[in-house]
């Protein structure tokens, strides 16, 4: 049983190492991406030995190119999502009255709204960019750190050690750095991994829907692909396998990790 | 506070809140520099043709000007026309919006008995297998993006072993429950997200259900399991669970955004995703617009459900 689990765990770490490293140095490999090879939805052969695509593309050089554009965007968002967040909470949690109204109506406004409705009015008045996609994540995923954050800043805030550092002569903005952030800091980063893992979802969305920049990309590749599914698979079923085990692993493996560092 | 004064200020931040989505939609849609004329006339188009075309679609005069008037109309369901098609929004929306719609309403239809049994199955017995097994398969569920799960599908269900269609074209000149087959897929690709998450959320609220002292009473005093579940643990777990679906309701209806895409299904992503690239914002707003409604519509509903089965506030209600 315990050999069984190890087994398990080892596999799939494996398996996730390995997509992270197609996503991130695939590139490095990636022959020529756009250049044409053969008919359109050609089945495996010497050369390209996942096929080619819609326009006749190579499937495996798209596959090794397509990964990295659903890396930085989506960790570079949620790291700022996280850090807005949290100091949106605490402003909530710590002030109340007013603050707390303002904020709060701001956090069911933005969590009220599909993501991809908010997606898709940004990139109509933008167009898509980086800095487009990175905003698009920001204003959905702020308001749940937000919204825990504000939540565990409630509870803090009673707690005898704040109002003691407070009744002390303490500043606001020292209780809040020093007292409050200290203790919130980890509830508030459990599901870290949850964000970045919806954070990836949009960004290939995005490129799913047709708005990614114009280079090969995971998403893109499958509507790109679906309909020729019949004719060719491999078009759809890599990107589509390798960016659901990108997920998954951003979420259950960040929080993970995040989990053993914060104890 | 009485159930009345409950609902009317549940109805009042409804409205304000579609307000607030509407300055939202026009300020992100037309206030930022994303440009109907310049989009219509395309890359050779003077400045002269330009300005003359932003002064036909009258996007040349000041914004707020603009949102009083769009909202009024609004308000009378005139959604303005619609500048790839010159056809009113109303009429450009209303067929993809009930085929979204159905699609929406099947998948609730088997969503929500599906999450509370899975939800109760795995709740009640907190860390036993079958919530172990559950919970394993949910979370992997959760994680994968729904157009990754609807291409998979597309892959095992119409490729590898041809059951259904791989596309979800309905017969021309009919809708799609003509074809009712073509509907199983999106629906089982929306589903297995929406129970996955739902489910999830309806397990946490029976562990706390089950641990209520009226529960924990209820089953000391030698009820049988099925009295207990029904009369005391599900009223008690039922008004998160309602906020829950309104919820799960909202995901929908993005869900089907990039479902659709998937099965070529003529709902509201085509209409989106076309007004996006043709810079139609009256379509993109026009849209925007309903659903926000519906959405916050349905957050109502499920305060009216938690009302029909909370005591508490019936009792203030009398």
């Amino acid at each position: 049983m315990r050999a069984a689990r190890w087994l398990l765990a080892g596999t799939a770490a494996a398996v996730v190492l390995f997509v992270l490293g197609v996503a991130l140095f695939g590139p490095l490999f990636a022959g020529e991406p756009e250049r044409i090879v053969g008919l359109p939805y050609s089945a495996p052969a010497a050369g390209s030995p996942l096929g080619t695509d819609s326009a006749g593309r190579d499937v495996l050089d798209r596959v090794l190119a397509g990964g990295r554009p659903l890396v930085a965007v989506p960790v570079v968002a949620t790291i700022l999502a996280t850090v807005l967040g949290l100091v949106l909470g605490l402003l909530g949690g710590y002030f109340a009255g007013i603050t707390d109204a303002v904020v709060s109506r701001l956090d069911y406004l933005l969590l009220g709204l599909p993501p991809v409705l908010i997606l898709l009015v940004l990139l109509h008045g933008w167009g898509y960019s980086a800095t487009t996609m990175i905003i698009v994540v920001v204003l959905t995923g702020t308001p749940f750190v937000s919204r825990v954050t504000r939540a565990e800043t409630l509870r803090a805030v009673e707690d005898g050690y704040v109002v003691a550092a407070y009744a002390g002569g303490d500043s606001h903005l020292s209780v809040i750095v020093r007292e409050i952030l200290p203790n919130i800091v980890r509830p508030v980063l459990a599901d870290f991994g949850t964000r970045l893992a919806i954070a990836v979802t949009l960004t290939a969305a995005a490129a799913f829907l047709g708005f990614g920049s114009s280079g090969p990309n995971w998403g893109a590749m499958i509507s790109q692909n679906v309909e020729g599914i019949q004719l060719t698979p491999w078009g759809v079923a890599v990107p589509a396998i390798l960016l659901g085990v990108l997920t998954v692993a951003a979420n259950l493996g960040i929080d993970r990790i995040v989990g053993r560092v914060l104890r | 506070m009485t159930a009345l004064g409950f609902l009317a200020r549940r109805l009042l931040a409804t409205v304000a809140t579609l307000f607030a989505v509407a300055v939202v939609l026009f300020a992100g849609s037309e206030v930022l520099p994303g440009d109907a004329a310049s989009a219509s006339l395309g890359p050779d188009a003077t400045i002269e043709e330009v300005a003359q075309r932003r002064a036909e679609l009258g996007v040349d005069r000041p914004w707020p000007v603009r949102f009083v008037e769009w909202g009024t109309a609004a308000l009378r369901l005139d959604l303005g026309t619609s500048t790839s098609m010159h056809r009113p929004v109303v009429d450009v929306v209303a067929e993809p919006l009930a085929a979204t719609g159905l699609l929406v309403g099947l998948t609730a239809a088997v969503t929500v008995p599906l999450a509370m049994g899975l939800g109760l199955l795995t709740g009640l017995r907190p860390g036993g297998r079958v919530d172990r097994v559950v919970s394993a398969v949910a979370v992997v569920a959760v994680s994968i993006p729904q157009f990754v799960t609807a291409g998979l599908l597309v892959l095992v269900f119409a490729d590898l072993w041809p059951l259904l269609p791989a596309i979800s074209l309905p017969p021309l000149g009919g809708g799609p429950l003509d074809r009712p087959e073509i509907l199983v897929l999106p629906v089982a690709a929306l589903t297995l997200f929406g129970a996955a998450w739902a489910s999830r959320i309806v397990r946490a609220t029976v562990i706390d259900a089950d641990a209520m002292p009226h529960v924990e009473a209820a089953r000391l005093a030698g009820l049988p399991e099925r009295v207990v579940v029904a009369r005391h643990l599900l009223p008690a777990a039922a008004p998160p669970c309602a906020q829950t679906f309104a919820w799960l309701l909202s995901g929908l209806f993005g869900g089907t955004t990039v479902v659709e895409v998937v099965f070529n299904y003529p709902g509201l992503s085509q209409t989106l995703v076309a007004a996006v690239r043709n810079h139609d914002t009256a379509v993109l707003e026009g849209v925007g617009l309903l659903l926000a409604a519906i959405i916050l519509v349905s957050f109502v509903v499920a305060d009216l459900l938690v009302l029909a089965v909370d005591p508490r506030l019936r009792v203030a209600a009398r």
